[in-house]
């Protein structure tokens, strides 16, 4: 059984890696805009395109959604459980 | 149509109020090189560009200013929390307070509110990455003075990731201009715009 403090750093955790993979994407999406023809970009891109699909299927089921087309319903609204992130908790 | 996604695209973690930073960095907010400026800039452009890999990069790059502004929303809001009367008298900050207590608002460091005078759309792909390819390298010297004005390391963490973005976006912009060159009719070597030939002479 987890206690709260562990839940909270694999939580952080999991959401660290969410954001960087995901930045690693914004920056791949860019290159790949003007270097359509780049196999290295393509490929990266795919390859954190899965992985950052499992990696927020993950997140919003145990935590959460953080995506407004994929927002858990089972238990009634939850957009609005996990802070807004701009506050310093949810950082 | 955007989806939202409840999270910083780079991450905001000040621990000390500075209502003296905000002051400043509310600039790039809604200031004339500010991310507000930066995404309906590209956002606009965007119409009037004639080819698809251009148009698509104004989106992407347009979309993630959307993100910025919100980086810097969370760098003010984090900045002004929980501020008293007395900080905000001795730090100056009385003068935006007055007007907006610790709301976000779209104007420059001087109080000048967000103007689209500062913003191009001219319906020409030359002049439009052309004027891109300046905005960013404005907003990159704005970043650089505000490092300047700031020695908190959470604060400079964000910003030194934002500057480093104009100099992406620049880079981007630059390869796109390059793009529609390529595009040119070999026999526009006058660089007519490519977006407008009804009646061209």
């Amino acid at each position: 059984m987890m206690n709260g403090q562990s839940r909270q750093n694999e939580k952080s955790a999991l959401f660290s890696e969410i954001t960087e993979i995901s930045f690693a994407m914004d920056e791949l999406r860019l290159y790949l805009d003007t270097h359509p023809q780049s196999a290295e970009a393509l490929a990266l891109f795919t390859e954190y395109q899965d992985k950052r699909h499992a990696l927020v299927a993950e997140y919003t089921e145990k935590y959460g959604a953080i995506y407004s087309y994929k927002i858990n319903t089972e238990n009634g609204w939850s957009w609005a459980a996990a802070p807004m992130p701009w506050e310093t908790e949810a950082n | 149509m955007w989806g939202y996604e409840k999270r910083l695209q780079y991450p905001v973690n000040i621990k000390n109020p500075d209502a003296r930073a905000a002051k400043v960095i509310i600039s790039q907010y809604g200031g004339p090189d500010g991310e507000l400026g930066a995404s309906l800039r590209y956002l606009s452009q965007r119409f009037a560009m004639p080819y698809k890999e251009v148009s698509g990069l104004l989106t992407d790059i347009g979309t993630e200013e959307l993100a910025h502004l919100e980086i810097i929303g969370a760098i003010v809001y984090q900045l002004t929390k929980g501020l008293d009367i007395p900080e905000i008298m001795d730090s100056g900050f009385d003068t935006y307070f007055v007007d907006h207590t610790l709301g976000v608002y779209p104007q420059a460091a001087s109080g000048v509110p967000f103007c689209a005078g500062a913003i191009a759309s001219k319906g020409d792909p030359i002049a439009d990455l052309s004027e891109d390819m300046a905005a960013e390298q404005k907003a990159r010297v704005t970043y650089d003075n505000i490092l300047k004005l700031v020695d908190d390391p959470d604060i400079i963490d964000p910003i030194r990731f934002l500057r480093q973005r104009e100099i992406v976006h620049f880079q981007r912009f630059g390869e796109a201009l390059g793009i529609v060159r390529d595009n040119l009719s070999s026999k526009n070597y006058y660089y007519v715009n490519p977006s407008f030939t009804n009646g061209c002479r």
